[in-house]
């Protein structure tokens, strides 16, 4: 026998385990085993066990030959020879003893017995140890130890059956400690000689220990019986049954003795039968099964007479179970008796022990007879054995009888008789109804497919009622050959059919699909007959599939008459309905909208929709509350929609309820949506592990491309993974990111974007290979703390061998689906003295509790090969090595959506050929010494809340600026970094929330003021749209370039002001609320300006 | 004088308060009542037919709350007759030597299993036990051998048996309706990826720690191990790969008896947290081969979708619990042929078990299916903790020739328990 390879690549997850197979290593450097031993021995409860975990698998795995299992066993010998290693080190050296240990280590644990502490994991270990030495050491225990470890030796020698302690341990039988007494007991049943029969036969323990004593007599004479001792064997057992003790307890010791002497089990059996005590006599009707022969069924058919209804009906099955057919005279006979169990159970015996001779009479019971007694009678038809029954049963169903015929032809199909066919055939033609209709049942069962033609004939001819025969044609053409062969018979009936045998044929094509068939009912849809038309009509409606969808859709529009249109319509939303592709189902709802005119058709497909509950279905239904005519209807139709997918898509929810809430005036409706819309916010329950879905391209590229829209300028995505169901993305020789140290989740009920996670208790990490050298890179991901609120993590990257580990993001907390936080995303650079060595290891740290958990990895790559060192390469139009370098720090905005601003704040930087910029999703980046590569640095964030490093941060750009560099304040960028006082001598005005805050927003125009700068000079008044600001407070001196108006109060704010900062230059502009504010010229032209004359650059005149 | 009573009873006949003459009830005890054994502990209350004896459990909560919660249920019944309400226990040898109680239901922790099992069934209980049936080879062994020698009824809760999908999907992997069964593929939830690494500190006043341990090595108390937790921590089991792994090891082996037959092989790889209390795998690729030539692959849901498949040559049948694909879908619509092997029929597990009580027959889960589901995740984890293919041999329930993989097949307790 072969094994074929271990790992068999299963699905898409091939790569997965490649990638695990591959990547084993943790973030941590590897433990060799001199380290791990060394790092054992100090080892403590609570203290950290690495070299535990590695340890356990690295010793089973090295002893494949004995030299290198003999060195490992050596090894945990010496620590647990060590006085100094922990006991905790011990005791685990023990455990590992007990899978490599030898007869080499006997000596060394002998030592070990005479400490007290160490003396029980000694015995533990020594148990384990084949050979005579470890059995010598246990035995030398008896003398030298009491108490709980005596009982522990004890243990031991009996689990090692050692016959050699049987009389030491005999003499523990009276030992006061009760114990004690127990464990010599039980070692003695395991051993189980002759030696160790006699002292447990005439043992006497106490009540709470007799257990021990009971069960050690019984496995004593097994051992026996097993070892050819019957004779002392059964003594045992007879002394148990004899025994004072329980029925339950006795029963064991007659059990045992029908197992090794039938002989003189057999009339204590027989008169354990008619025991008053049911536990007795049930155990004794189990017992005869071991008891064959006729002698034995004769006393239990004897039995049968002394016994009450539910006692008969007990014992007729262990009869017919005992398939003794000598038992049938006496089981016929309780056929005719009055209790219907008794009747039910006999009956039933009779399909065992009975002949074909019964057939008729069968027949009769299963017509006549109702509840259990026909259930029985059908069974036993169905379970009739002998050789003739089939034969014997054909040839009955053929005359007699009607309602006994029926019968007769259920079983026939029951017992799936092959060559049953021609005379079903026959019978299917007979004059009597339920005949033919049983008939028809017997060959949807069996009918061979040669009688497909024939059944077609038969059903065309069809009086009455013609689903059985419907039911036929459907059943035996489901078992043609070639499924294609189906159609064209029934097409052709249909050309000399009858117009009720049209319907019956329309129907049955309708369930067999194909497009002669499809071709074939459309021509039906203008007969003359109207109940024709009517067939074809709901024919199509049932269609397996959505070919006749447009037909559907045309009738729905165009039939006269207004019942075809609803069936039409009915039928087109069944198979909409039946479409598994959402999109494509959502298509064939988005069509039926122009259709649904009537306020009739309308609700119709209102309430349709709810047939397939999906986000498609929702939108549609939520479209028609501005409908008034069907506002009811369609407030309805997207509550139960709602209902039914708040679980998988909550997004989709979230949107139709706010909707419904803003639309609907009926009072219970809003309720029902708020409802919904609260359940649809709350976090997915925790724990259980939802099924992780398995990957899907189409799904993942669409989350490709939506990440793609906010790449960085000049940055692609070049390979994507949604954590969970991907496990490798990437064009070979391209690259490509893949999964390392991780495993998939799914928080129940939360979406496969975010809810779909890799996660470990340590860390997750992932690789990025084939990496071009010249390019530079970025890290997008994203994370959440779904089912806590605990959850921190820092970001970490290497080389793919592990080297020059750099911190890519410190520690951070992820938000929190507990607290209704939507989960983050973040782009990160990667550094290029990373990437040119052409892979990459990126590993997310657990920094919190419980575990590392992410949902999303994208790797970006620049467009241009950048130039070396640099770790953002600007755009490929742009490259230009001499550019000031522009960062831009965003990532958090208490009141703007700063995603929607920061690329076309790049994109306006950037039409200045001088300037580059890179954004960074991170505020904390600040603090980080990487600041100082730039030029200007662009606050373009608002942390509500203090940010983990926004002291350190604020100093550091303090420094950066005061060294010579520049930096500007975007809006709102006036009210970052609240926590740290300073933050004003950066920004020369800060926003100040005491003040009223902005005009509302609306058009207003900018002032340039006297004053001779760089920055405005040549700049006259502009137009723009935004907040004007009137919050903002300092003291210190600045050269106010801009100003506007309040229409509030009528007075002048500063829009755009310069400080110097040490050495550096600081440019603070009030505008650029969100992109539309940002896209006035004049804005842009200030921005630009402003940035450049911060960046060192003298600033020039608007450009095109 | 019937040959059924008093066993059980049929609603029918109980009193105005729905319940059974108390000299008819079925009298049952409880070891271990949190968790799942809570979930019994309530069905049996809340039974007619079935009077509630005892609850058993070191922690002194759990054991006073279903007290309570039973003598709330019997109140009326409390002090007339003998019956003098439900008993807690925390030492559970209180419990199996009373002589009042037929029947123990056992939900503790899986490495206790053995003794709670073998200790009511000396005592001449019927048991109704928790999967997965033991924590090693050894103690399914005592465990089958308890049950066989002192001709009691024992039912594990592999409670798939008693569903309908899952017997019909064996029948027809069984009587060839697939044609030749060649794979069987099985995928079960993985379980905890680590545990952190836990600080002791003394246990709290509520828990009797020792009861708690019991035969397993002694460390300090941490409220890491004394939880939800054991499931992933290799002293108390083997992990999901045993715990959930043996429901749909035990459908599986149903229907491809082989891999309980003669000698298998068995190779697989797993992934085991580095570091922390957790040490059982979480993640495993396990194959296995019969010698009749069928394929088993044993993986956690990661590694394939989550059920029992079998294919064969004519079709497949996928089976999870709450659903059954086909291949062909005709298949799903078939009745057995008389000839067709049937398998065991039962529609309730607890049903099943108080019926054998009074048949004194085998439940659907017998100790037999326990003892090949159990011992084939047991073998299957082995594989991958010893890292090289393995060879079992199920007539002398042994590997062959390896003297490190045998010794997982067995583990000594601590003083005084043993098997």
């Amino acid at each position: 026998m072969n094994l074929p390879r271990p790992f068999r690549p299963l699905g898409p997850l091939g790569p997965f385990l490649l990638a695990c197979a591959l990547l084993t290593r943790a973030a941590e450097p590897p433990l060799t085993p001199d380290q791990a031993f060394e790092q054992v021995k100090a080892y403590d409860y609570g203290q950290p066990d690495r070299a535990l975990h590695f340890l356990e698998l690295e010793i089973v795995r090295a002893a494949t030959d004995a030299p290198k299992k003999a060195q490992m066993a050596e090894r945990l010998g010496a620590i647990l020879a060590d006085a100094k290693a922990t006991h905790a080190a011990r005791v685990w050296c023990c455990q590992q003893l007990l899978l490599v240990g030898t007869e080499a280590q006997v000596p060394l644990l002998v030592k070990t017995l005479d400490d007290e502490k160490t003396a029980e994991i000694a015995r533990f270990t020594l148990q384990g140890i084949r050979g005579e030495a470890s059995l010598a050491a246990l035995r030398t225990c008896l003398a030298k130890f009491q108490g709980m470890p005596l009982v522990g030796a004890v243990n031991s020698l009996g689990i090692r059956r050692d016959a050699k302690s049987v009389v030491a341990i005999a003499k523990l039988l009276t030992n006061s400690d009760p114990l004690l007494a127990a464990a010599a007991a039980e070692a003695l049943g395991k051993i189980g000689n002759a030696e160790a029969a006699t002292a447990l036969a005439k043992a006497e323990l106490p009540a709470r220990q007799m257990g021990a004593l009971h069960d050690a007599q019984l496995r004593c004479a097994q051992l026996l019986a097993a070892g050819g001792d019957a004779a002392n064997a059964e003594k045992l057992y007879e002394q148990v049954w004899a025994s004072s003790r329980p029925v339950a307890w006795r029963l064991a010791g007659l059990a045992g003795l029908t197992k090794v002497s039938k002989e003189k089990a057999t009339p204590l059996v027989l008169d354990a039968l008619g025991s008053e005590d049911p536990l007795i006599q049930a155990s004794a009707v189990q017992l005869t099964k071991q008891l064959p022969g006729e002698k034995v069924t004769a006393a239990l058919v004897q039995r049968l007479e002394k016994l009450d209804a539910s006692g008969q009906a007990l014992l007729l099955d262990v009869l017919a179970e005992r398939g003794d057919r000598s038992a049938a005279p006496g089981v016929a006979k309780r056929m005719e008796a009055k209790d219907d169990a008794v009747r039910a159970a006999a009956v039933r015996a009779m399909g065992n022990l009975g002949d074909s001779a019964l057939i008729h009479r069968l027949g009769a019971l299963a017509a006549t007879e109702r509840g259990l007694v026909q259930q029985a009678a059908r069974a036993a038809l169905a379970a009739l054995s002998s050789k003739d029954a089939d034969d014997r049963l054909l040839a009955a169903a053929a005359e007699g009888e009607a309602a006994i015929r029926v019968e007769l032809l259920r079983a026939i199909a029951a017992r799936r008789i092959a060559s049953a066919t021609p005379m079903l055939l026959k019978s299917a033609a007979d004059p009597d109804d339920a005949i033919r209709r049983a008939a028809f049942d017997a060959l949807a069962v069996v009918g061979a497919p040669e009688c497909y033609p024939k059944l077609i004939g038969l059903l065309a001819a069809a009086q009455g009622d013609t689903q059985a025969p419907e039911k036929a044609v459907l059943a035996v053409g489901a078992r043609l050959a070639n499924p294609a062969d189906r159609a064209a018979p029934l097409i052709a009936a249909l050309k000399t059919a009858s117009a009720q045998a049209k319907a019956s044929l329309l129907r049955v094509l309708g369930a067999t699909g194909g497009a002669d068939a499809l071709q074939a009912v459309r021509a039906c849809l203008s007969d003359a007959d109207a109940a024709v038309r009517d067939a074809a009509l709901r024919s199509l409606a049932s269609w397996p599939d959505a070919a006749p969808a447009g037909d559907l859709l045309k009738l729905a529009r165009d039939s006269e008459s207004p019942v075809h249109r609803v069936l039409a319509l009915r039928g087109y939303l069944h198979l909409a309905s039946e479409e598994k592709d959402e999109a494509a189902r959502l298509k064939m709802l988005e069509q039926i909208r122009p259709i649904a005119t009537t306020t009739e058709s309308k609700k119709l497909l209102l309430g349709a929709l709810g047939e397939a509950p999906d986000a498609g279905a929702l939108q549609v239904a939520a479209s028609f509350l501005d409908d008034a005519e069907v506002r009811a209807e369609a407030a309805a139709a997207a509550l139960r929609i709602g209902q039914a997918i708040v679980g998988s898509d909550r997004q989709a929810v979230v949107a139709a309820m706010t909707m419904l809430v803003e639309k609907c005036k009926d009072e219970a409706v809003v309720k029902q949506a708020e409802a919904l819309h609260a359940q649809a916010l709350k976090p997915p329950r925790a724990g259980g592990a939802g099924s992780v879905p398995d990957y899907d391209k189409k799904r993942s590229d669409g989350m490709k491309a939506d990440v793609a829209k906010r790449a960085p300028k000049g940055f692609q995505v070049v390979a994507y993974l949604n954590c969970g169901p991907d496990a490798t993305d990437g064009e070979k020789g391209k690259p490509t990111l893949r999964v390392g140290d991780a495993q998939a989740y799914r928080w129940a009920g939360a979406d496969i974007r975010y809810g779909t996670i890799f996660y470990t208790g340590d860390v997750v990490t992932f690789e990025a290979s084939s990496l071009n050298p010249k390019k530079a890179y970025q890290l997008g991901f994203s994370w959440w703390d779904c089912d806590h609120d605990t959850r921190a993590q820092s970001v970490w990257a290497a080389t793919a061998k592990g080297e020059k580990n750099t911190k890519l993001v410190d520690k951070t907390k992820l938000p929190s689906g507990q607290k209704g936080e939507k989960p983050a995303e973040k782009v990160v650079p990667i550094p290029q003295e990373l990437t040119t060595t052409g892979g990459v290891r990126i590993t997310f740290r657990n920094e919190a509790q419980p575990n590392c958990v992410v949902s999303e990895v994208w790797l970006l790559e620049s467009e241009a090969e950048g130039p070396k060192g640099e770790a953002g390469a600007p755009g490929p139009q742009k490259a230009n090595p001499d550019a000031k370098k522009v960062l831009i720090v965003t990532g958090v905005d208490s009141a703007h959506n700063w995603k929607a601003t920061m690329r076309p704040l790049a994109d306006l930087l950037e039409k200045d050929p001088r300037l580059a910029c890179r954004i960074v999703e991170d505020p904390n980046f600040l603090a980080s010494d990487e600041i100082n590569n730039y030029d200007v640095v662009v606050i373009h964030f608002q942390n509500p809340k203090p940010l983990e490093k926004g002291v350190e941060g604020g100093k550091n750009l303090l420094k950066f600026v005061e060294g010579g560099k520049g930096v500007v304040i975007v809006h709102f960028g006036c009210g970052a970094l609240r926590e740290w006082p300073d933050f004003v001598k950066v920004a020369g005005r800060v926003w100040d929330p005491k003040m009223r805050a902005h005009d509302p927003r609306g058009p207003f125009k900018v002032n340039i003021t006297d004053v001779k700068h760089p920055i405005t000079e040549g700049m006259t008044t502009f137009d723009t749209n935004d907040e004007l600001y009137t919050c903002l407070a300092g003291d210190s001196p600045v050269e106010v370039l801009a100003v506007a108006t309040s229409k509030v109060d009528k007075k002048d704010y500063p829009m755009a002001l310069v400080a110097n900062v040490g050495k550096g230059r600081s440019f603070h502009c009030a505008l650029g609320h969100d992109p539309k504010a940002l896209s006035f010229p004049g804005v842009a032209e200030l921005y630009r300006r402003g940035a450049a004359w911060a960046a060192g650059l003298p600033p020039v005149p608007p450009t095109k | 004088m019937g040959i059924a009573a008093p066993y059980f009873v049929h609603a029918s006949v109980l009193g105005a308060e729905g319940r059974a003459p108390a000299s008819d009830r079925l009298r049952t005890g409880h070891i271990g009542v949190g968790g799942q054994g809570s979930g019994h502990f309530g069905g049996c209350v809340g039974n007619g037919a079935l009077q509630v004896m005892a609850a058993c459990d070191p922690y002194k909560s759990k054991r006073e709350t279903r007290q309570k919660q039973a003598n709330d249920r019997y109140a009326d019944a409390i002090g007339k007759g003998t019956f003098k309400g439900c008993d807690a226990y925390a030492d559970f040898r209180e419990l199996v030597t009373r002589d009042d109680i037929d029947a123990v239901f056992i939900a503790s922790p899986e490495f206790w299993h053995a003794l709670h099992a073998v200790w009511a069934m000396r005592h001449g209980k019927d048991v109704y036990c928790e999967k997965a049936m033991t924590l090693t080879l050894y103690e399914s062994q005592a465990v089958r051998d308890t049950v066989r020698r002192h001709g009691r009824v024992y039912q594990l809760g592999t409670q798939q048996r008693s569903d309908r999908n899952f017997r019909f999907a064996a029948e027809l992997a069984l009587n060839g309706y697939l044609g030749k069964v060649h794979t069987v593929k099985v995928a079960v939830p993985g379980g905890s990826g680590g545990l952190p690494i836990a600080v002791p500190k003394p246990a709290p006043p509520d828990i009797d720690y020792e009861m708690w341990v019991g035969p397993a090595p002694w460390k300090p108390y941490t409220d890491t191990h004394c939880s939800f937790n054991w499931y992933f921590i290799y002293d108390y089991c083997i992990g999901w790969i045993g715990s959930w792994g043996v429901h749909h090891i035990d459908s599986a082996l149903w229907g491809a008896p082989a891999f309980h037959t003669g000698k298998v092989e068995i190779e697989g790889t797993a992934r085991f947290p580095k570091q922390g209390m957790g040490n059982c795998s979480y993640s495993w690729r396990v194959n296995l081969l019969a010698e009749n030539g069928q394929r088993m692959f044993f993986t956690d849901d990661g590694g394939q979708p989550h059920g029992v498949r079998f294919e064969g040559d004519q079709g497949w049948v996928h089976v999870v619990r709450g659903g059954i694909k086909a291949e062909p879908e005709s298949l799903l619509r078939l009745a057995l042929k008389p000839s067709d092997i049937h398998l065991y029929q039962s529609h309730s597990h607890h049903g099943n078990f108080f019926e054998c009580i009074r048949t004194r027959r085998d439940p659907v889960s017998d100790v037999d299916a326990g003892l090949r589901a159990t011992v084939t995740t047991i073998i299957a984890d082995v594989a991958t903790r010893v890292g090289r293919k393995v060879v079992f041999d199920w007539t002398a329930e042994r590997f062959i020739a390896d003297d490190v993989a045998n010794s997982y097949l067995r583990r000594p307790m601590r003083s005084p328990w043993t098997l």
